[in-house]
């Protein structure tokens, strides 16, 4: 077959496709999102479904599993954080159709608020990790994956990151889409119903697993050996792996890992064939941490060969190998390009005006309106995770900050915010939450929210929602008079309690895409 | 053994992502191994974009180590200067002097000496695709521009121009045409 340039993301897709999955779920988040695009687009036919957050996206899967289908489930390393309920105790009932998760972690946080690193998770779960190097390694390793699930009757991660999912070369697919396996149902509550006199066993036998999922790793294709110089040899994972071979002389010994547990008595043989060894890995200390325990030879992140944070480049693997690396000075005193909004979104005049009434608090919120921190409009206090608009202009109220103002998008309002908007009106709260609706998930590129009538699917608006809870509120066009926006907005403070405010004005930049 | 690294410096809107996507095909299409690279989400509303485009007989690292692209291709002069790092002392740099918008007041004339002082190869990409009857064929005017430069055979460019632009095809291809002579006649 001939090779197409793919990304990592697409390759992701492409393989699980290839597996035979039954299902995609997701919920959009860079540099994951496109994985899921990627199922949609394909022409094959394949059922997807953007769930309303990662939680639930998670949960379809394993309900998919639970009928004996194939799933795949990607989400942002982010997003696993509210995934990670269904996730660390699927691995207690373990699935049955092969469920694999494929995060996207963002090194550098490019497009993120923080860098976590998804390994942890597979090892707080205890479950199976596999971690590509390229896209070729993505598609083979998302097909191997499913095999590794079912036959361990675990969901295993697959971990990304950012220069993978968004770094394209050639890969060749390979074979025909496997047949889907059988639909069926086999009630077994010891496995499925997680009460304590079940969850005790089944935290032994998941115990029990370890050896299995270390022999499995132990004669993976995807670690590999190569023992030459003595002296010097790397360990590296992922994509790290690629940026240490760039560096190769073809004398120093490498080591590969690809999945996790790690292949340990591989690493041992390793440990004691070279006498000084480099561990070059992305994100936390992980590989590093594991054998500094158990030998002196180790060099990486803990001694400060490399730094602590942001992602790994082939610069820093050169000057850790002390390579000649003397790049230019950067140019000095350029003009700053700050991120803002598109010309033309309403986004832009909601938040003049509201940098014009200068409340004591905007609490923002995850998604294009947190660009609000920046010149010209400086109208952002606090940006921390998904929903945290509204729970935390709660805690305001509650402690007696008058109306502190929640800015959240629509897909994060149904995402996360939905608990906190129960409470706010439950307790009365005297907060005034601003609904930035641009009735799509514009960050990521542009993915329907529950509100979406696309594909005649139910929509579910906003305004549903907020008459059903008992919710004050009203709906703001941005793009009328200034002083019109200025009284609406005022007229909402006045009112005790908590508010609602809806400004809505649809993604032009989501409307020209798809104009073309 | 042979080998380019070239880095795309510019702004969200211009086309970045595909000039780089253009150039890997190419590549590909002449046999050689290819990594491509790109940063999207925050980077696309108004702010910096860069693209990484590594081509040879074998490419590990989708990352260009800094002191070491052969070819710094800028959409934008500023975009280009905050990349200058990337550029080998060997290396060229093709960039348009036509500026992207930006909210910030700064001299342009201050940017351009700047530029001309590293000896920045420096074309009116924006006017010329204006010239064409297409203004956002700016970066396939740096494409035709570097296309002087590579050793990869005209219908290549062409095969590949065809069968990936749909939209304004002709536009395109005399672009791409202008700035392949624009250099000629500076250099």
């Amino acid at each position: 077959m001939p090779k197409v340039m793919m990304t990592g993301d697409e390759a992701v897709a492409w393989g699980a496709i290839h597996a035979g999955i039954t299902i995609s779920t997701a919920y959009p988040g860079t540099p994951a999102s496109e994985i899921q695009e990627t199922v949609a687009s394909s022409g094959t036919g394949t059922n997807y479904v953007w769930a309303a957050n990662e939680k639930v996206a998670y949960e379809n899967a394993l309900g998919a599993s639970y009928a004996n289908q194939r799933a795949l489930v990607s989400m942002k390393h982010i997003g696993l954080n509210v995934a990670a309920d269904p996730f660390i105790n699927s691995a207690f009932t373990g699935v049955n159709g092969g469920l694999v998760l494929a995060v996207g972690d963002d090194p550098s946080m490019y497009s993120s608020q923080n860098e976590q690193d998804s390994r942890f998770y597979a090892q707080f779960a205890k479950t199976f990790a596999m971690e590509p190097s390229d896209p070729q390694e993505a598609y083979e390793m998302t097909k191997e994956a499913f095999e590794i699930s079912e036959m361990l009757h675990l969901p295993v991660l697959l971990r990304l990151v950012t220069r993978l999912c968004y770094g394209e070369s050639p890969v060749e697919l390979g074979g025909e889409k496997r047949r889907e396996n059988e639909l069926k149902i086999e009630r077994d509550p010891k496995r499925w119903v997680v009460v304590p006199s079940h969850a005790r066993m089944l935290h032994k036998s998941l115990n029990e697993k370890q050896k299995v999922l270390e022999e499995i790793s132990q004669n993976s294709r995807f670690n590999s050996m190569i023992l030459k110089s003595k002296k010097r040899g790397i360990i590296a994972s992922g994509i790290a792996y690629a940026h240490a071979m760039e560096h190769w002389d073809g004398e120093t010994s490498i080591l590969k890992i690809g999945t996790y547990p790690l292949p340990m008595k591989m690493v041992r043989e390793f440990l004691d064939y070279c006498e000084e060894i480099f561990v070059v890995e992305e994100g936390e200390p992980i590989i590093e941490r594991a054998l500094a325990q158990i030998s002196p030879k180790i060099h990486g992140k803990l001694d400060g060969t490399f730094p602590r944070q942001w992602e790994m480049t082939p610069d820093l693997v050169a000057k850790a190998l002390r390579l000649p690396y003397s790049p230019p000075s950067p140019i000095a005193d350029l003009p700053p390009r700050y991120p803002t909004f598109c010309p033309g979104c309403g986004y832009n005049f909601t938040f003049k005006v509201l940098k014009k009434l200068n409340p004591q608090a905007i609490m923002g919120d995850i998604g294009c309106y947190s660009l609000a921190v920046f010149p010209p409009f400086e109208a952002m206090d606090t940006t921390v995770c998904m929903g945290a608009s509204i729970g935390m202009a709660l805690g305001l109220a509650y402690v007696g900050v008058k109306k502190p103002v929640a800015v959240i998008g629509d897909s994060t309002f149904f995402h996360a915010g939905l608990p906190a908007m129960v409470d706010a009106v439950h307790n009365n709260a005297d907060i005034l939450v601003l609904i930035m609706d641009n009735e799509l998930v514009a960050m990521t590129g542009g993915q329907p929210t529950p509100a979406s009538a696309e594909d005649g699917k139910t929509p579910v608006t906003l305004e549903q929602i907020l008459t059903g809870i008992g919710a004050t509120f009203d709906v703001l066009n941005p793009y009328r008079p200034e002083e019109e926006l200025i009284a609406k907005f005022r007229e909402m403070f006045e009112k005790p309690g908590p508010v609602v405010l809806i400004s809505r004005s649809p993604c032009i930049t989501e409307a020209k895409r798809r104009a073309k | 053994m042979k080998k380019i690294d070239l880095v795309i410096a510019g702004v969200g809107g211009q086309g970045n992502l595909l000039l780089a996507k253009l150039l890997s095909l190419v590549a590909l299409e002449e046999g050689w191994d290819v990594k491509r690279s790109e940063i999207k989400g925050l980077a696309q509303r108004g702010g910096s974009v860069l693209s990484q485009v590594r081509m040879g007989e074998k490419i590990w690292s989708p990352l260009i180590q800094l002191g070491s692209a052969d070819f710094l291709l800028g959409l934008d002069p500023v975009e280009a200067l905050r990349n200058f790092q990337f550029l080998s002392p060997e290396g060229k740099a093709l960039v348009s002097s036509n500026f992207a918008p930006n909210p910030i007041k700064f001299s342009e004339e201050e940017v351009l000496e700047k530029a001309r002082s590293l000896k920045f190869l420096l074309i009116p990409a924006l006017d010329l695709a204006k010239k064409v009857g297409s203004p956002q064929s700016a970066n396939i005017v740096i494409l035709g521009a570097l296309s002087n430069f590579l050793p990869f055979s005209l219908s290549t460019f062409e095969k590949i121009m065809k069968e990936n632009l749909k939209r304004l095809q002709e536009e395109n291809l005399k672009a791409f045409a202008l700035g392949r002579e624009e250099i000629q006649r500076i250099s």
